[in-house]
């Protein structure tokens, strides 16, 4: 019955459900609130179920809708998705529900609001990775900015109105130059805005440069590459568990999902030119963002750090142009959201009972909540890269790629193995293990069956992408070998 | 207890899969078969074969004297080893220490990685990109309103003033475009 409007469910069902609970929510009473967005967040996951098993493994779009939306400028309502939107979709309707049962005990003022924020903001995320069209892909960037500075800005920590201002303004003003290139991009085409005719277009060196950069500096920012990272550490140590969560699982992707989308078959020829660029920034990332999150004591901003280094991984995969690369870039966003998501909620459980993130004020956590410890130890090493792992599979791959480019960028990509080992590890001995460190610590109880539950399930998904990568790269692998052939070509003429 | 549990199965399972295991067909089409393992799998005579073939290498002997040895000197004379260590003098701190690798790993490589990681991170991300690029540009930007802001005087001859210049620059601008 709905067949034909899937995407469109992925989207407005969220939506519509975040406005309701903004409707019936009530700070006295907020259980309504609260059900009704388990609801909607759970509903909008089962909309997601035809994306997987009605996807068929080929490069084309497909579940495409279309629509007139603007005809005076050619705007349209064209979504559609391949094997690189598909997960992520399904990766961030998954993540809004593990957000809403964690929120379940944890957020007790303005609750409704809280709940319809990541509702809409899931919505308007499932529209960024939908969008066919470059406005209407626009439109949805930037209004999921509002519930995420919301997010930070209401429910967030002491500095909360400094972080929020900072990552706004970050994000915001990079991608106000894409927006300038997409305007250039729909006189070239005589007036489209279709992000497919936009492939097609040829575009000459210095053009192909602009935009290249213009587009970088929108996407650089969210990924977010060195040097512009530095918003991402605030954001995450002053927002609520969920904030970061979905900032680390979802929204850092989308930085990722750009360059594949925009970047690189839009603008090939410049992609290449700037090829060493983009390797340096990724391996700086790698190897100087890893000894900075070695020498942080606070859990939330060394995680921070951990997703910097991680997803320069992505970007290095993604600017060796091969498919080992490319694909492995895309399987380590994937698992990125898994072991990112379970992180910060291990933080979030801690810091519900300890209202601390500071390792120092830890020490001996596994006397006192040892099934805790068992997953924040997985999902340590998961982090740290250990086979058997999502982690794994996606770091192999790109490490596999990159030897077949140059020795120096696989010996200081594969620092990331010892860096990232190093801090994660360092941080779970001196949280999880030793001497119970003090009378909190004595106090803690372990988790209950809602913490069990979505740490059992990242921790099911951890080891299911870890065990049988095959599932995902089946689906991602026809667009891969799709954009490799499109970037191969040149566009000069 | 836990240990001789675990090593007796250890013993029997290690003797029958062995053979399969690495000279075998036990990892099917699953693992590559090199020469290496094909030239190994001519000296190959069984777990026993192997068993018995222990007894005639050193490695085998050196470690029954080492048990032998702890058995003599923890359990027999438990008086000795005190008084070996005191007259070998430095050379058991040495081993003990393990050749000091360890204290220079901690130094060098945990410590060296600690001292950079703060550095980057005060002077990289603290006082250049968040320090100068960020929040120095927001206070340029500060400064620069708090100086045009000086200009707005409120009194109409300054705006006049400020008209006619820009109209003579604008017009100095034309006429310097058509002449060239």
């Amino acid at each position: 019955m709905f067949q034909g409007y899937v995407l469109s469910l992925t989207i407005w069902v969220p939506i519509a459900f975040g406005i309701a609970v903004l409707v019936i929510g009530r700070d006295q009473s907020p259980l309504p609130a609260r059900w009704t967005a388990l609801a909607g967040s759970v509903l909008g996951l089962v909309v997601c179920i035809p994306l997987w098993t009605g996807f068929q493994p080929a490069a084309e779009m497909q579940f495409v809708e279309m629509g007139s939306w603007i005809p005076r400028f050619n705007v349209n309502y064209h979504l559609g998705v391949d094997g690189i939107a598909m997960p992520l979709i399904l990766l961030n309707s998954l993540m809004t529900v593990l957000v809403v049962v964690a929120h379940w005990e944890v957020i007790t003022d303005k609750v409704s609001q809280y709940l319809a924020a990541f509702l809409i903001m899931s919505g308007l995320i499932n529209g960024v990775f939908a969008s066919l069209d470059a406005i209407l892909f626009y439109v949805f960037f930037e209004a999921m900015l509002i519930p995420m500075f919301l997010i930070i800005g209401v429910w967030g920590g002491p500095n909360r109105v400094y972080a929020a201002v900072k990552f706004f303004l970050y994000t915001l003003l990079g991608s106000l130059l894409m927006l300038a290139a997409f305007i250039y991009l729909y006189n070239q085409t005589n007036g489209s805005f279709e992000i497919l005719d936009f492939h097609r277009l040829p575009i000459g060196e210095t053009a192909q440069k602009l935009i290249f950069l213009a587009m970088f500096m929108s996407f650089a920012v969210k990924v977010p590459m060195w040097p512009v990272h530095t918003w991402l550490p605030d954001a995450h140590v002053e927002a609520p568990t969920g904030g970061s969560v979905i900032l680390a699982a979802i929204t850092l992707k989308i930085g990722g999902y750009g360059f594949l989308r925009f970047n690189l078959p839009i603008t090939p020829d410049a992609s290449h030119f700037f090829d060493t660029f983009m390797i340096t920034l990724s391996l700086i990332a790698v190897v100087y963002i890893g000894l900075v999150a070695l020498v942080q004591q606070d859990m939330k901003k060394l995680i921070a750090y951990s997703s910097i280094s991680h997803m320069g991984f992505v970007t290095l995969g993604f600017f060796i142009f091969n498919s080992d690369g490319m694909l492995g870039g895309l399987i380590q966003m994937v698992s990125h959201g898994f072991i990112s998501a379970a992180m910060f909620l291990c933080v979030g459980v801690l810091y519900d009972r300890m209202h601390s993130r500071m390792i120092a004020d830890y020490g001996g956590v596994a006397n006192r909540m040892p099934v805790f410890a068992a997953f924040f130890v997985f999902f340590a090493m998961a982090n740290s890269g250990l086979p058997g792992t999502s982690g794994f599979v996606g770091e192999f791959m790109v490490i596999m790629g990159t030897i077949k480019v140059s020795f120096w960028y696989t010996f200081l990509a594969a620092t990331t193995l010892v860096f990232g080992a190093a801090y994660t590890l360092w941080m779970v001995k001196r949280v999880v293990f030793g001497e119970v460190a003090n009378a909190h610590v004595a106090a803690l109880m372990d988790v209950g069956r809602r913490e069990l539950f979505f740490l059992a399930l990242l921790a099911v998904l951890v080891l299911w992408m870890g065990v049988y990568p095959k599932a995902f790269s089946d689906v991602m692998n026809p667009t891969i070998q799709e954009l490799l052939r499109h970037v191969s070509q040149s566009k000069l003429g | 207890m836990p240990l001789i549990l675990l090593a007796i199965p250890s013993v029997f399972i290690g003797a029958m899969t062995i053979g399969p295991m690495l000279y075998g067909d036990w990892f099917g089409s699953s693992i590559a078969r090199s020469a290496t393992m094909e030239a190994l799998a001519k000296e190959w005579h069984g777990a026993f074969g192997m068993m018995v073939h222990a007894l005639t290498t050193l490695p085998f002997w050196l470690a029954i004297a080492g048990v032998a040895t702890a058995w003599f000197l923890y359990i027999l004379r438990p008086d000795l080893p005190a008084v070996i260590k005191k007259r070998l003098g430095v050379i058991p701190v040495i081993l003990e220490r393990k050749y000091g690798f360890d204290d220079f790993n901690d130094w060098f490589f945990a410590g060296g990685a600690r001292r950079l990681g703060t550095g980057l991170w005060s002077w990289g991300d603290k006082t250049i990109i968040d320090g100068i690029m960020v929040n120095g540009t927001a206070r340029l930007i500060g400064w620069f309103a708090g100086v045009a802001r000086g200009m707005q005087t409120g009194y109409i001859y300054h705006y006049a003033f400020t008209m006619i210049v820009g109209v003579f620059g604008f017009l100095t601008f034309l006429l310097l475009l058509n002449k060239y």
